[in-house]
């Protein structure tokens, strides 16, 4: 044996992050599994998950396939705090802990379902299939939610009421009556006339349509009333301030010119329009727009009725004009189908907007205080600008192409210095058009594009990050950079078939960004990788179809997919990850650093790694398993243990210690933070050319660092043979 | 409330570790406002699931976030025309100076803290009448000194009628925040009697139910 003068000491390696090359420093890993790193810097194995709705002594609820978590606080004041799943062809809303058994309710209640309670009845077309998770955007009013399946169309919740996102269809014209077609008595309501049936004398009123010819011969207010044209139409408006489509415009109303001088005051038009359909669910309103008289006008753009008008009273020919305020729009109702219009022309000042149906469409995200929809089914190249602050009114003539291909865009970001918009082989940006109005699309990148819109998330030093064909790319500052080379052994092993599922998040505690993606031909997202700026590591507690942050004071990462309870098989739930309770133990899973295959660069001159000194922190009455491997070969040829705990200078353990007694040291038992230490083992690996240690564990630990020492054998004849 | 979950579970022999407890009992504590962490436990509970002995309160490490000390004597209404004293009841004697309330003095040792004190009575001058009552004024004193602030009561009978003889039945109270150095303080509640006007009243006051609490507010 070596005499120890002869040995040399390692660095302290302090093994963080993962890479699959074969040379590497000796600080990087070759598989760092199910380690998280704390806020002390240390590894610590994984812990969790938890099911979100506790398995008490009624067990928890069964889920069918999730495919969408989302977390939103919405309302004035921030108060209604809304998680949402989709799970099969259901969309869900948590209720809370009491809702459940006893409370009356149901823990998750149905807003959407093919069938049974719910507040929208509706099919998704949800399978297996690969596709996208369900999309959720947030908004100051609601979420918009594009649940994932083979023909869903997005919506719209606020917390309280849940309906599809803006208008999908324009509403059928009216059909508008003068004077000459409804009858003389009826809706000539000229000051003078009475109503039929009325009292005698009464007025009906002064009506105010019709364009006036003043005759020159005559001095007094009389005049002639000439022949004019009015046309009619109206748009729906929802209780988000969502606007449909215009309608079709009714037929003329049609009025001859007056036979001979009249009192002009007393003798215009009123008119009426009927067949003003309510809207859909939602509806609050309708915006009632007419046209002025074509006919001598000079214009026939249609302009929107005003919510006030200005009128007189009937039955009062010399009171003063009144303004009456009907409402919030000129039809504040979804009821009536008849709208008496006794609007001058002079008062029709603002046009209408000119609103596109909404289609259905695959992605949804804000930036510049509009909602940008995407992928849309009839035109998946297509991106789509909402009107500010309204995320359900597409106007006309805003679409973008960012791809002058029209490939399908896969996902959009917000970031500092515009809209980040992807298909799969290339990325834009959107911004501000140079000439300030609208919007313009430049190319970023013409190969680069991104393969999973639920994999883009935001890092805190700016930087997007998102999975594209090659692996992780990140964003920052008009520069795409690839951040995945030292995993590229790994993401090859990604089931590119299905990558466009992968779902991601950043995780505020460990401040790392996590993706999980279907690796080694899963169907599901079976492996987690975890990027914290500088490296990589991965974690398989969860399989994770969808996960999101919270966004209230828990910052709590919740992912729906499969997880294991110990002593079952995979179950689908909604979990809660890094935190476990007694309830729900987690089937033992290994926790795993393996190191990178050792003294690479010396390996021309073999040696003999002697001594393993591991630094952890305490953590149990148990032991690490030690295995060694040699040479590039997989094979394990040594196996050893080290405990997890200082051997000379023993804490107390749960279930163990009792209060009052004494440490080792002979002073009371007091709390205590766990603390580092160093132990070591001996490992057997003589006249290497390389070696690698796996540390492991199913239970919990925490690793610090590691070194070790080895005797050089340059001399040994089988040091590079000839 | 949220739900929240507690973090790292705690596991037969695993190593004993504070932050860990402490991460399991925050989140549900944080959501009630609560305090709780290794220094406030209930120690008496633990020690006995251990067979050990009670731990005194003094054991309380320095900085747990409340103590909290109280008296109170309770004293049921009766109407003091047909009936005697209750054995509770303190008769205080007209023109009587500044006199201690009975049995709800409170002496304690505490470190370098503010005090949240606050003291209440209820007073009884039926036997009087309107005409022959005194004015009453209640104070709490530390350390045998007044805290001029926290007088309440009335001494003008066109001003103050709250405390005055104008209601014969009512309730005092006061209270005070006092920062105090370490040691040992004694806190009273005083309460003084005067006459009406220039004409001296006849009757005593009788102080009934009253209550002294002291918290300790070490963070």
């Amino acid at each position: 044996m070596a005499s120890t003068r002869l040995r040399i000491k390692s660095n302290t390696l302090p093994i963080r992050v993962e890479s699959g090359d074969l040379i590497v420093p000796e600080e990087i890993g070759s598989k760092i599994e199910n380690m998280y790193l704390t806020m002390e810097g240390t590894l610590r194995s994984v812990w969790g998950p938890l099911p979100y709705v506790p398995e008490y002594s009624t067990g928890g609820p069964l889920y069918a396939t999730l495919y969408g978590i989302f977390h939103a606080v919405v309302g004035e004041d921030l108060s209604r705090e809304i998680l949402l799943v989709q799970e099969a062809d259901t969309l869900k809303v948590f209720e809370g802990w009491n809702a459940g058994p006893g409370g009356g309710g149901t823990v998750w209640r149905n807003l959407i379902a093919p069938v049974g309670a719910s507040d929208i009845k509706a099919e998704f077309g949800a399978d297996d299939r690969p596709r996208f998770p369900t999309q959720f955007e947030s908004t100051p009013t609601g979420v918009v939610i594009i649940p994932s399946g083979d023909n869903a169309r997005p919506y719209f919740y606020d917390g309280r009421t849940i309906l599809p996102l803006g208008y999908t269809s324009a509403p059928g014209a009216p059909v508008g009556h003068g004077p000459t077609t409804k009858g003389d008595r009826e809706y000539d309501h000229r000051g003078a006339i009475g109503i039929p049936g009325g009292v005698a004398g009464s007025k009906a009123g002064f009506a105010r349509i019709g364009s006036v010819s003043l005759d020159s011969i005559v001095t007094s207010d009389l005049g002639r009333l000439s022949a004019g044209a009015w046309y009619g139409a109206y748009q729906w408006i929802d209780i988000w301030g969502n606007l449909s489509p215009l309608s079709g415009r009714s037929a003329a109303v049609a009025t001859p010119s007056s036979p001979s001088l009249l009192e002009i005051e007393d003798k215009r038009y009123l008119l009426f329009w009927e067949g003003i359909e309510p809207g859909p669910d939602g509806t609050v309103g309708r915006v009632f727009c007419r046209t002025k008289d074509t006919l001598n006008s000079g214009t026939v753009e249609m302009f929107r009725v005003p919510a006030g008008i200005v009128g007189r009273s009937p039955l009062n020919a010399t009171a003063p004009d009144v303004t009456v305020q009907l409402g919030f729009t000129s039809i504040p109702d979804n009821i009536t189908t008849t709208f008496p219009d006794n609007i001058p022309d002079d008062t029709l000042i603002l046009q209408p907007k000119e609103v596109v149906a909404v289609s259905p469409f695959k992605l949804y995200t804000l930036a510049f205080g509009r909602g940008w929809a995407a992928n849309f089914a009839d035109e998946p190249g297509k991106i789509h600008p909402t009107m500010p602050g309204r995320w359900g009114t597409f106007l006309e003539n805003e679409e973008i192409y960012p791809d002058p291909r029209g490939a399908a865009i896969t996902g959009m970001l917000q970031v500092p210095d515009g809209l980040l918009a992807f298909t799969n082989t290339s990325t834009f940006l959107v911004s501000v058009s140079y000439g300030g109005e609208g919007f313009q699309s430049k190319t970023i990148h013409p190969r680069i594009g991104c393969v999973a819109p639920s994999s883009i998330s935001m890092m805190p030093s700016g930087a997007a990050i998102w999975l594209g064909k090659e692996g992780f790319y990140a964003y920052k500052e008009g520069a795409i950079q690839l951040i995945s080379q030292a995993i590229h052994k790994e993401v090859a092993e990604f089931n590119t078939a299905r990558t466009i599922q992968a779902t991601a998040a950043f995780d505020v505690r460990e401040q790392k960004y996590r993706c999980w993606v279907p690796t080694n031909g899963s169907r599901k997202n079976n492996v987690c990788w975890e990027y914290d700026g500088e490296g990589w590591a991965r974690r398989t507690d969860v399989m994770a179809s969808a996960v999101c942050v919270t966004q209230d004071h828990r910052s709590y990462m919740l992912a729906v997919g499969e997880a294991q309870k110990s002593g079952q098989s995979f179950n689908d739930g909604v979990w809660l990850l890094d935190h476990q309770v007694q309830s729900w133990e987690p089937q033992a899973r290994a926790s795993i650093i393996q190191t990178s295959w050792m003294r690479v660069l010396r390996s021309e001159g073999r040696g003999s790694p002697m001594t393993v000194y591991l630094w952890l922190r305490e953590a149990g009455s148990g032991t690490l398993t030690v295995e060694v491997e040699r040479d590039w070969r997989a094979g394990i040829v040594q196996t050893t243990t080290a405990t997890l705990h200082p051997t000379d200078d023993i804490p107390p353990f749960w279930d163990v210690a009792k209060w009052g007694e004494l440490d080792s040291s002979g002073d009371p038992l007091t709390w205590k933070s766990r603390r580092p230490y160093w132990t070591r083992v001996d490992i057997h690996a003589p006249s290497a050319e390389v070696f690698r240690l796996k540390l492991t564990n199913t239970v919990s630990w925490e690793f610090l660092g590691l070194a070790f020492d080895e005797v050089p054998k340059t001399d040994t004849l089988r040091s590079a043979p000839k | 409330m949220s739900w929240k979950y507690p973090r790292a579970p705690i596991k037969a022999n695993a190593v004993t570790d504070v932050e860990d407890i402490n991460n399991a009992l925050k989140p549900a504590t944080e959501e009630t406002f609560g305090q709780l962490n290794e220094h406030n436990w209930a120690s008496s509970t633990q020690a006995v699931a251990n067979g050990g002995a009670a731990i005194p309160i003094t054991a309380i490490a320095e900085d747990a976030a409340f103590v909290y000390h109280s008296a109170g004597v309770y004293s049921a209404y009766s109407d003091l025309h047909t009936a005697p004293l209750n054995v509770a009841d303190q008769e205080i004697q007209l023109w009587s100076g500044w006199v201690p309330l009975d049995n709800i003095t409170l002496d304690f040792t505490c470190p370098q803290t503010l005090l949240w004190i606050h003291g209440s009575c209820q007073v009884d001058q039926a036997l009087g009448g309107l005409f022959v009552s005194s004015m009453v004024r209640l104070a709490i004193r530390v350390d045998g000194q007044i805290l001029t602030d926290s007088i309440t009561g009335g001494a003008e009978n066109d001003n103050d009628e709250v405390s005055g003889p104008l209601w014969l039945y009512h309730p005092l109270s006061t209270s005070f925040l006092l920062p105090v150095v370490s040691g040992t303080h004694k806190v009273e509640l005083v309460f003084k009697t005067s006459g009406v006007g220039i004409a001296p009243s006849t009757t005593p006051v009788v102080v009934r139910s009253r209550e002294l609490i002291c918290l300790e507010m070490r963070r």
